[in-house]
């Protein structure tokens, strides 16, 4: 098992400079937010989708697949139903589906589509070790730079750490699946006791190896990751840049957003 | 021994080599009089003198509880700085009290790896990991590259730079955290159990990496549980219930291999040997070894001896002889990562039969062993379990016939009691109160815990914890039991009891498959070894066909134990120290051919 979602490959994404990166995500997670109309909003996650493919991120877009569909489905369906106003097409009682409301629908699965891939993509193509860096070139202390990361660093090793004790307790159990919802809550007390015994555990060894190099040393760096911004960075800011700016311009034509 | 190797304090002066020059250094790290107890009140440590010179290497060993470890960390000063305790009694590091240092002078001036090395790398790749410290002192890049990677080439991980090290297995990822310490040369190296995980040739490395780190001019301090630490360290401290039993020159202090054993260290073999056949002095190597002893007139007793001795292990063969239990044919499996870790393997395992798993780590050894309970399925091929292929019998119908012990005893416990961490398997398998009881018992006293029902798991010793997890699969009576690495930081008279407890099980008709690194333990007590190398079973056959593999050997990282190397230069079998000797007889000592 991997410990994150970084994805090892020789691709643009993966050579621009964080800081591009966390601006760029800033910039279209801003231009979508801006917006309603399905109609305006396709191109995003289009855009970030053939980025994405580009930067042989499909092994992650694979695993997290279920989620890119059942998220925005989600979405479409509770706001079809809940959208307020709209000329009714067909009712459910006291719940109404209107054209405008599947629009606002849609729309919002695109967002929450685009919001997925830009983290995603962000993820996939940057080291845990180079946001860490980012955030130190953004002013914040490296400590609470690296403590911000360690959740991306530990998470799969607890899963993986939960993986195994449930696997452990499955053949204790010889494989007797768990009836209804109490019950597979009430299974999930043994995995925690391990799992968090183990964390704690963890949490403890990490901080004297930390110690022990170098990690609550004040002064400079080396910056072993030689990290340098080029051109490819001056683009995809320029890219960045457009990107909101293309929203606000749609919404000042009266285009971007559903009539209620 | 004489009395003053056992009565002397830790803090003697260094033994040899490099370490005369040393003794008369100041010491980097020093204790006098150390006590420390434990926030639950346990006494680690009660009064100890324990110096470590610069360019020495110090082995501390002892028996699990013994105060190997908090000793450690006291002398590095993560007691009390970053784990609390109440310690008491003089404490110096470099040449200053140890209080009074600021913990970020230490930075890089201590190199400690612990037994759990897994929580020491945080890294998303091998170099990042290895470079971390030095990025941290703010070395230039060019510099943090050539040290990393010479780091790398010391540990045997070369090329490794770009993998993600949660992708290595155990053993590399021990090494990993040496290359780690190597690239920083910290003045002072402290080593909790280095080498669990390890292969045996790869132990072997990381030994020759401490007497490296010696020659640099760091001083070392190793607790190990493997005879080949002491072996290369120039003192012995040995440690027993939080007080110094024993100090002195490696060479001279594990001659006394009852006192070792004693204190729950396993000596070395040639050590046993040597004591054994009273021939005074250390037995080198295998080859001086069997130079020495045939000059001393021992010889391989009268072929009846050794021909009785194999027919017993033809008979118990002859179990193994009737149908298959469980097969693998052709089995692939590919990780969802592209990783192909089996390729082709096909075995087959009978009742009654006691199979050892060896190979260097990274091999595929419990990837296979997890298709055996079904936790894995193959990717291609097939598994039999009783002539019916396990796809779609689902975990639970395997896990009655196949037990699997997990390599960590604490994923595998969660319950309040001994007496409710067996029993829950029993009462999964719908059996009542009485008879849940009784089989709950008689488990508890197959694995020596019966004494012990009523107490909380997490508070047992690792060696009590991995009996109470053989414990918890025993319970459902499997036929065959699958144990991966259950040796794993278990000191020597924890693994005695361990084997004990398999060898009753074999006795009472269960197949037994190990998965172990520990040649003492494979070529000592399984009667089958099946050898993994690249997702290959490369050997599967009798243990006596594997020792005369050599190129095999090697080439799995496999080692001989001593005592089996030295019985092949004396053309006999054998497959411990005790064993050995059990066949030679004394005649009329021979004159030395040099």
């Amino acid at each position: 098992m991997s410990s994150s979602l970084y994805l090892d490959r020789e691709s643009f994404l993966h050579r621009l400079h964080p800081l591009t990166k966390l601006f760029a995500t800033g910039a279209f997670f801003v231009a979508v937010f801006s917006l309603e109309d399905p109609r305006v909003l396709w191109p995003y996650p289009a855009l970030l989708l053939a980025l994405a493919l580009t930067a042989g991120t499909w092994p992650n877009l694979r695993a997290l697949r279920s989620l890119l569909v059942a998220i925005p489905a989600g979405a479409l369906l509770l706001w079809s139903f809940f959208f307020a106003g709209g000329r009714p097409l067909f009712s459910f009682g006291p719940l109404h589906v209107s054209v405008a409301g599947i629009e606002y629908g849609l729309g919002m699965a695109l967002k929450l589509v685009t919001f997925l891939l830009l983290n995603v993509l962000l993820l996939s193509t940057t080291r845990v070790e180079e946001l860490t860096a980012a955030f130190s070139r953004m002013g914040l202390p490296y400590r609470a730079g690296f403590a911000l990361t360690l959740a991306f660093r530990l998470v799969p090793v607890f899963v993986e750490s939960a993986q195994t004790v449930l696997q452990a307790q499955s053949l204790r159990r010889l494989g007797e699946e768990p009836r209804g919802l109490l019950e597979r809550i009430r299974r999930t007390a043994p995995v925690i006791v391990p799992v968090f015994m183990g964390a704690l555990r963890r949490a403890d060894r990490m901080a004297v190896a930390l110690d022990m190099r170098g990690f609550g040393r004040t002064g400079p760096r080396s910056g072993i990751l030689e990290l340098q911004a080029g051109w490819p960075d001056a683009l995809a800011v320029l890219v960045a840049i457009l990107a909101p700016l293309a929203s606000l311009l749609v919404r000042r034509a009266g285009l971007g957003l559903v009539a209620h | 021994m004489s009395d003053r190797l056992r009565a002397a304090p830790g803090a003697a002066a260094p033994a040899r080599g490099a370490a005369d020059s040393a003794a008369r250094e100041a010491p980097i790290a020093m204790v006098r009089g150390l006590r420390c107890i434990h926030r639950d009140g346990t006494m680690a440590l009660d009064g100890v003198d324990f110096a470590v010179f610069p360019g020495e290497v110090v082995a501390i060993m002892g028996a699990t509880g013994a105060g190997k470890s908090t000793l450690l960390k006291c002398l590095g000063g993560v007691i009390p700085r970053l784990e609390a305790a109440r310690v008491e009694g003089e404490r110096m590091l470099f040449g200053r009290p140890t209080a009074q240092i600021d913990p970020t002078e230490l930075a890089g001036r201590i190199g400690i790896v612990f037994e759990d090395f897994e929580a020491q790398i945080f890294s998303t790749n091998v170099a990042l990991e290895v470079g971390f410290g030095l990025d941290q002192l703010g070395r230039p890049a060019a510099e943090i590259r050539e040290r990393s990677r010479i780091a790398l080439e010391r540990v045997g991980l070369a090329g490794f730079d770009r993998r993600d090290p949660a992708t290595l297995s155990g053993g590399e990822k021990q090494r990993l955290a040496m290359a780690a310490i190597w690239a920083l040369r910290p003045e002072l190296v402290l080593l909790d159990e280095p080498t669990t995980d390890i292969d045996p040739v790869g132990k072997q490395a990381i030994f020759d990496l401490l007497s490296a780190f010696r020659d640099d001019g760091s001083a070392v301090v190793v607790v190990e549980h493997e005879p080949g630490a002491a072996a290369i360290a120039d003192r012995l401290v040995i440690l027993d219930a939080g007080r110094v039993r024993a100090s002195g020159p490696s060479r001279e202090l594990t001659l006394d291999v009852d006192l070792l054993s004693g204190c729950g260290v396993r000596p070395r073999d040639l050590d046993v040997v040597g004591a054994r056949l009273s021939m005074g002095g250390r037995l080198d190597c295998p080859d001086d070894a069997a130079r020495r002893i045939a000059g001393a007139g021992w010889r391989v007793q009268s072929r009846l001896s050794a021909v009785s001795a194999i027919a017993t292990r033809v008979a118990n063969r002859a179990v193994a002889g009737a149908a298959p239990l469980l097969e693998a044919r052709e089995v692939r499996h590919v990780y969802p990562t592209g990783k192909q870790a089996l390729d082709g393997v096909s075995l087959s395992i009978g009742p009654g039969e006691f199979i050892a798993l060896v190979g260097r780590n990274g091999s595929g050894k419990t990837t296979l062993a997890k298709h055996l309970n079904g936790l894995l399925s193959p990717t291609s091929g097939q598994i039999l379990l009783s002539g019916e292929d396990t796809a779609g019998q689902g975990i639970g119908r395997i896990a009655r016939t196949v037990g699997f012990v997990f390599q960590d005893p604490d994923h595998q416990l969660f319950c309040d009691s001994v007496f409710e961490e067996v029993a829950f398997g029993p009462r999964h398998l719908g059996l009542d109160a009485a008879a849940v009881e009784k089989r709950v018992g008689s488990t508890l006293d197959t694995c020596g815990l019966g004494d012990r029902r009523d107490a909380d798991p997490f508070l047992l010793s690792k060696g009590e914890r991995q009996r109470l997890a053989v414990a918890a699969i025993l319970a459902l009576e499997p036929r065959i039991l699958v144990l991966d690495e259950p040796m794993t930081g278990l000191d020597y008279r924890e693994q005695r009891t361990l084997v004990t407890l398999l060898e009753n099980l074999h006795r009472a008709g269960t197949t037994i498959l190990v998965i172990s690194h520990a040649p003492w333990f494979v070529v000592g007590h399984a009667e089958r070894a099946i050898m993994m190398s690249g997702g290959r079973a490369v050997f599967d056959g009798p243990i006596e066909d594997l020792l005369a593999r050599g190129e095999l050997l090697r080439e799995a990282c496999f080692a001989l134990p001593e005592a089996t190397e030295l019985g092949l230069r004396l053309a006999v079998a054998a497959r411990s120290p005790e064993d050995l000797v059990e066949r030679l007889e004394q005649g009329p000592p021979r004159e030395d051919p040099r």
